[in-house]
């Protein structure tokens, strides 16, 4: 048996501890000792993922060290000991505390130290790098509490450091010599794109600019950076900071090499031969701190790379290092870059492919040589398709006859066919509120798919302004996108919105089959993301049609939007509107007399409206509680008039007084708006009773409309004013009354539960296959069998109506959200009222 | 004579997870949100610090004129948190204060820096300023301030309401 050798390696950093490891799945250890000497405290950790601890990770969940590589007998790891001294002659390195170890081989992994640019004041109290845990925890506690920093350095590691102060809570800026963020793996297009994302994030990048000294303030810590124009230092300015971060390249540790008379480069670096050997056959060099094939290697895979190479070789292989360039692929502040071979076209006779999309900030460049082969490329803002790419470059892939489709982003696509629906004229206005044609639509659904390849209302909105008024012209825009879509042969989706690929029906059905019910889940189990204002009130719709309960327990407040968060409707000032329920129209004078009560009391404006009930406008979201408060007291209950629920039920006096009627229209007309009270819906439900064919309540102009006959009932359905008026349908003729109630309870669930949200029930029944004949036969003739499961659900929601508002008032939690202001009892300053015609009027106060 | 100061708005405890409150500051109006936290997201993209999740930007929505931004839905397009203003749903970016909506005819809102502070919310106010403000957003003080940053040249060049300097820090000396 030989006497054993031993190595040892210079600094437990990421490369460090892969030559170790190396050297221990090489089977080193049985004839070698292996001796780690680190400097700092904690052995081996991630250094590249660094910025996961401002994210609130765990410092220990970036060690790196394998214990059945370091449980190895044969490995001792000495942390702590920084090495002073090596001395070549008798093979020997002191660490600090004098301490010697002898080496038969040593690898000098001292890695690099960050670069701190000699400027003036550039060790004051607030300055710091970004390289170690250390730095880390040193960098937050000095951030806590403090509003503003600066990086010096766009390169990755800047980019990483500037998102990390942003995550500490301080505006940040970067300052960056270059004309360009990442000016190394970018090209000059790439980098304005970058800037472009970055900027969105609230970073500031100064690019081109040059730190020229950072100064101090009266407490002898940072307070400020000179910066001038780089090419011109006397073009600078000043900027007030509380912190610098450098980071602005690296220096590689190689003083240690330079003191015991190794080789090293012109401009630092240990000189390395391929097989990672130093002028000294007995020392070997790797990572940061090796200048190999006449550059220093600043990323770890390269780094690692050497450390196998040196472990083979130290187990008697014979390993070479051949640099080649990395392939890159990184995600900073939630934008992909991505580089990889000649990424800036330096090549002779290389020619480019560019894609570049200044709207959604994506850059694509594909670099080709002469004869047409792909040698490298950039990825800003999209990366799909880096990894064909990659294997393209490196002849593991068939490159595709056309390099475009390479170039080109890669998309989903998802959804399925929609019916065909009636044309509209191009000239046609479909948004009244922005005054938008059905053509403008068309076309911008045309340039939405040419620029993106695909279109939905969000692109509509956006580029026409269509549907961002009241929203009343949203159906029509679908149908016309619908459409356009089948004519382009791209599938159309019915998709709630970006979060949800279901349909609310769809959803609707989900709900009620699995009883899932914390949005958060429903979300995280059929959808994507966090919500937005278009699901997030559908998913609190379908809830309280299901299940009940009051809207606002639980997390269904924060789904709800403000009118049926605060019970009450938003008006143009930010006032609300009160509309307490009077069904069926017939109010008591003294019922008459305290809402004329309340509203002068509250200063409110008043008016009737069209479904026979009295809106109280002009009051201020802390009012509405003490408002409600009363009218709760004298016998009100809410009306709904904030919700996408049934609002009224409007009625005739028929035969109680009119010389005409031929039915008690009043009595069935309220018994109608109690019973379907508070019933939540895809859009506002609205009914009316008529006692004879004279028709003056407007029954056909309802969502349910009834008109008496002699012998009973006619049921209408489906009619509506608004936007695209439509007579309502005939469903069912001269019925009793209990049969025309079973019939409104199945109609009434059946459109709740297979609408499309915000779909009123005329376009519903305009879009549903069959038309009136399928609903008849779903209704009268219960040709789906579910007549009974659906007026088991009507029967459930009556019996567990209750006042919305009457339950809010008896809880303090609830009544919490009712305040202007949570940190004063102050009411909204800008609220201002004139007097009109003896009534108050909003007066909007011009601000800013 | 500018100066800048953190201001409570209330305890962390008062947030909803998906709502917004207002706050009064300085005789401004800000709209502070919390976004929510999902169970499903994780890693860098998801998951997200608690302190992170505050932002705040002026409870006045320029596009209809009313203070009603703290009162609307809080959403999300892409990596991109916004609340959309309940009075004629534009969405306002969170982060930039930015209005994704109305093609660029809608001036964006003012950003204000918020924290959460030993179980309290803040804002930093800022007395003092100029009125009549660029609508950028400023990298100094992250605020509305009237600077402008990046002009033409390639170079650095920032001159706003107070010259060369930014109102919020001044030139020691």
């Amino acid at each position: 048996m030989t006497s054993r050798s031993r190595v040892v390696v210079v600094g437990h950093g990421m490369v460090g501890n892969k030559v170790v490891e190396a050297l221990v799945r090489r089977g080193a250890t049985q004839s070698w000792d292996i001796v780690v000497l680190g400097e700092e405290r904690r052995a081996a950790y991630d250094r590249v993922h660094l910025s996961k601890l401002f994210e609130g990770a765990d410092p220990s969940s970036l060690d790196l060290t394998d214990p059945s590589v370091y449980g190895d007998p044969a490995v001792s790891l000495v942390a702590s000991s920084p090495v002073v001294s090596i001395d070549r002659n008798l093979k020997l390195v002191e660490v600090a505390g004098g301490t010697t170890y002898s080496y038969d081989v040593l690898v000098m992994a001292t890695g690099s130290s960050a670069f701190v640019p000699p400027v003036p004041g550039h060790d004051l109290e607030g300055c710091f790098v970004y390289r170690r845990v250390e730095d880390v925890e040193a960098i937050r506690s000095w951030a806590s509490g403090r509003a503003h920093g600066v990086v010096i350095g766009a390169g990755l590691l800047g980019l990483e450091a500037a998102n990390a102060l942003r995550l500490c809570g301080l505006a940040t800026e970067v300052v960056e010599i270059a004309p360009r963020p990442m000016p190394v793996q970018v090209d000059e297009t790439g980098g304005e794109v970058l800037t472009r994302r970055i900027e969105e994030h609230g970073l500031a990048v100064h690019t081109g600019t040059v730190l020229a000294s950072v100064e101090a303030g009266g407490d002898g810590a940072v307070a400020g950076v000179r910066l001038s124009v780089a090419g011109d230092p006397d073009d600078t300015a000043y900027l007030a900071t509380e912190m610098v971060v450098f980071a602005a390249g690296i220096r590689p540790r190689d003083e240690l090499a330079r003191a015991c008379g190794l080789e090293v480069g012109p401009r630092g670096g240990i000189v390395v031969d391929e097989r990672c050997c130093t002028s000294d056959a007995s020392i070997y060099a790797v990572g940061e701190c090796a200048l190999a094939a006449g550059r220093i290697h600043g990323l770890v895979a390269p780094g690692y790379q050497m450390a196998r190479v040196v472990a083979e070789n130290i187990c008697g292989g014979e390993a070479s290092f051949f640099p080649s360039d990395t392939p890159t692929k990184l995600k900073l502040l939630g934008v992909d870059v991505a580089s990889f071979g000649d990424a800036r076209a330096a090549s002779d006779g290389a020619s480019t492919l560019v894609y570049t999309d200044h709207t959604s900030r994506v850059h694509r460049r594909l670099v080709t040589a002469a004869d047409g082969r792909l040698i490298g490329g950039v990825l800003v803002g999209d990366a799909s398709g880096f990894e064909s790419m990659v294997a393209v470059a490196a002849g593991d892939m068939d490159p595709p006859g056309d390099m475009v489709d390479l170039l080109m982003p890669v998309r989903a696509v998802d959804g399925a066919p929609a019916a065909g629906k009636a044309v509209l004229h191009p000239n046609a206005t479909v948004c009244s509120c922005e005054n938008v044609s059905a053509g403008a639509i068309c076309s911008a659904i045309d340039s939405a798919l040419a620029d993106t390849g695909a279109a939905d209302v969000g692109a509509v909105k956006a580029r026409t302004g269509a549907g961002t008024g009241c929203g009343g012209c949203l159906p029509q825009v679908t149908d016309l996108l619908n459409r356009r879509l089948d004519e382009a042969g791209v599938a159309p989706s019915r998709r709630l919105c970006e979060h949800f690929s279901q349909s609310r029906q769809d959803l609707s059905e989900i709900v009620r089959l699995t009883g899932v019910s914390p949005f958060a889940e429903l979300v995280s189990r059929y959808g994507s993301g966090a919500g937005c204002e278009i699901c997030k009130p559908t998913v609190a719709s379908i809830l309280a049609s299901v299940a009940g309960g009051h809207i606002l327990d639980g997390e269904g407040a924060s789904l709800q939007d403000t009118n049926d968060h605060h019970l009450a409707n938003l008006q143009r000032d930010g006032t609300y509107s009160v509309v307490p329920r009077v069904p069926g129209g017939e109010i008591t004078p003294d019922k008459l007399v305290v809402l004329g009560e309340v509203a002068r009391r509250y200063g409110l404006y008043v008016k009737i409206t069209g479904g026979q009930r009295i809106d109280l406008l002009g009051a201020r979201v802390d009012d509405l509680p003490s408002i409600w408060a009363e009218l709760v007291d004298a016998g009100f209950e809410s009306g709904h008039a904030y919700g996408k629920a049934v609002r009224t039920v409007k009625s005739c006096v028929g035969t109680t007084w009119c010389r005409f009627g031929v039915q008690d229209s009043t009595t069935l007309a309220i018994d109608l708006e109690l019973r379907y009270r508070g019933l939540r819906s895809p859009h506002k439900i609205k009914m009316a009773v008529s006692g004879c064919a004279r028709e003056c309540a407007e029954a056909q102009g309802k969502d349910v409309g009834v008109i008496a006959t002699e012998r009973g009932w006619n049921l209408y359905v489906c009619g509506n004013g608004g936007t695209k008026p439509r007579h309502a349908d005939l469903l069912a003729s001269d019925l009793d009354t209990d049969t025309l109630v079973r019939y409104i309870d199945r109609f009434l669930i059946y459109y709740i539960r297979t609408a499309d949200r915000l779909q009123r029930t005329s376009s519903w029944l305009d879009a549903m296959e069959g038309g009136i004949e399928h609903l008849r036969r779903v209704v009268v003739d219960d040709s789906l069998g579910l007549a009974e499961e659906l007026e088991t659900a009507m029967a459930a929601h009556v019996a567990r109506y209750r006042c919305e508002w009457a339950e809010t008032l008896a809880d303090p939690v609830r009544l919490r959200r009712f305040r202007s202001f949570v940190n004063t009892e102050e009411s909204d300053p800008d609220i201002a009222f004139v007097e009109e015609r003896s009534q108050p009027r909003p007066v909007m106060a011009v601000r800013r | 004579v500018t100066t800048r100061r953190w201001v409570r708005v209330c305890s962390r405890a008062e947030l909803e997870p998906g709502r917004g409150v207002a706050a009064l500051v300085d005789g401004r109006q800000v709209a502070v949100f919390l976004l929510p936290s999902l169970p499903g997201a994780s890693g860098a993209s998801g998951g997200r610090e608690p302190a992170v999740r505050l932002r705040a930007i002026d409870n006045h929505d320029p596009a209809t004129g009313a203070n009603v931004l703290s009162r609307g839905l809080l959403g999300s397009t892409g990596d991109v948190d916004y609340v959309a203003s309940p009075m004629r749903k534009h969405r306002y970016d969170l982060d930039s204060g930015r209005c994704l909506d109305g093609a660029g005819s809608v001036p964006g809102v003012r950003v204000w820096p918020v924290r959460s502070w030993g179980g309290t919310v803040e804002v930093l106010s800022v007395v003092g300023e100029t009125a009549e403000a660029v609508r950028t957003h400023c990298p100094f003080c992250a605020l509305q301030c009237g600077m402008r940053v990046r002009g033409s040249g390639g170079g650095v060049r920032w001159r706003g309401c107070g010259g060369w300097t930014h109102p919020l820090f001044p030139v020691p000396g």
